[in-house]
């Protein structure tokens, strides 16, 4: 099981998800954006390290307590 | 040049939180509609990455002082005060559709990693029977993920799906139901802990201020 709990990796996830949302989604006013997709791509990519990496640590957190 | 955050409602006061290159923000008012804005003397030289983190912590802020928040996506810049008019003139029913939309409600990202395969491990199929197993498993896994949505779904205003290949969805949640849908989502954790569930937010409606853009 994994759910967000306030450690440094999820604030991690959380920093890249709020990235993620601030550059994909939310209003467009004009055409003219600022970033480019690569950017934005990288953000995703990111996103996806850290939430198989918080996959991992709750896995090794679970095998710890047992 | 004028950067644009966000859209809002019945705004209490001004965060104390400072825009993009630490710029004080203002409420700019155009026919009852507000905007937060921030003004700078020349387009951004810095981090962008550090810049979209400066937004959409001005966004969140904004969050805690007013019960309708449209966030406008980073990026959006405007010459000066007539260039942004003209813009928000062509907009104004748009964002105040938003606006009532979005009243009173957070918006909670959901991504289940696992669900779906990655399209890439599809194109990279060899022969049919490695096809059919992975088409199963996919929809398996779709299926199990449809599950958590319709429960959440059922809480929420409106939701919204990615189109991407792993679940990820976005529900438009009344701030009093937020701790039923982080529930349904821990327990559905719980009950599949071959898959990564990760929950976010509560966040501003990010992904419900679509009309205003069209």
């Amino acid at each position: 099981m994994s759910i967000l709990e306030p450690t440094p990796l999820h604030e991690q996830v959380t920093l890249v998800e709020l990235v993620d949302r601030v550059l994909n989604k939310g209003v467009v006013l004009t055409g003219d954006i600022m970033l480019s997709v690569a950017d934005v791509d990288l953000v995703y990519v990111g996103l996806r390290v850290l939430l198989a990496s918080v996959g991992t640590l709750d896995r090794l957190q679970a095998e710890d307590a047992a | 040049m004028i950067r644009v955050y966000a859209f809002v409602a019945e705004l209490e006061r001004l965060p104390d939180t400072r825009g993009v290159d630490e710029r004080p923000l203002e409420e700019h008012v155009l026919e009852e509609i507000s905007a937060v804005i921030s003004r700078h003397a020349a387009p951004a030289t810095g981090d962008p990455r550090a810049d979209a983190v400066a937004h959409g912590l001005v966004v969140e802020a904004l969050m805690a002082l007013a019960p309708a928040v449209v966030p406008v996506r980073f990026g959006q810049t405007f010459a000066d005060d007539a260039a942004l008019a003209a813009v928000l003139r062509e907009r104004l029913d748009g964002i105040r559709r938003a606006l009532q939309r979005v009243h009173g409600c957070v918006e909670i990202g959901v991504r289940v990693a696992g669900a779906t395969l990655p399209r890439s491990t599809i194109a990279a199929s060899r022969g049919i029977d490695y096809m059919q197993e992975r088409l199963a498993r996919l929809a398996e896994h779709d299926a199990i993920a449809h599950d958590l949505h319709e429960r959440l779904d059922e809480l929420a205003r409106a939701s919204i799906q990615s189109p991407r290949g792993e679940f990820e969805a976005g529900y438009l949640l009344e701030r009093d139901r937020i701790d039923a849908a982080q529930d349904a989502v821990r327990r559905f954790a719980a009950t599949h802990p071959a898959l990564t569930v990760v929950s976010t937010g509560p966040w501003a409606p990010y992904s419900f201020g679509g009309e205003a853009a069209s």
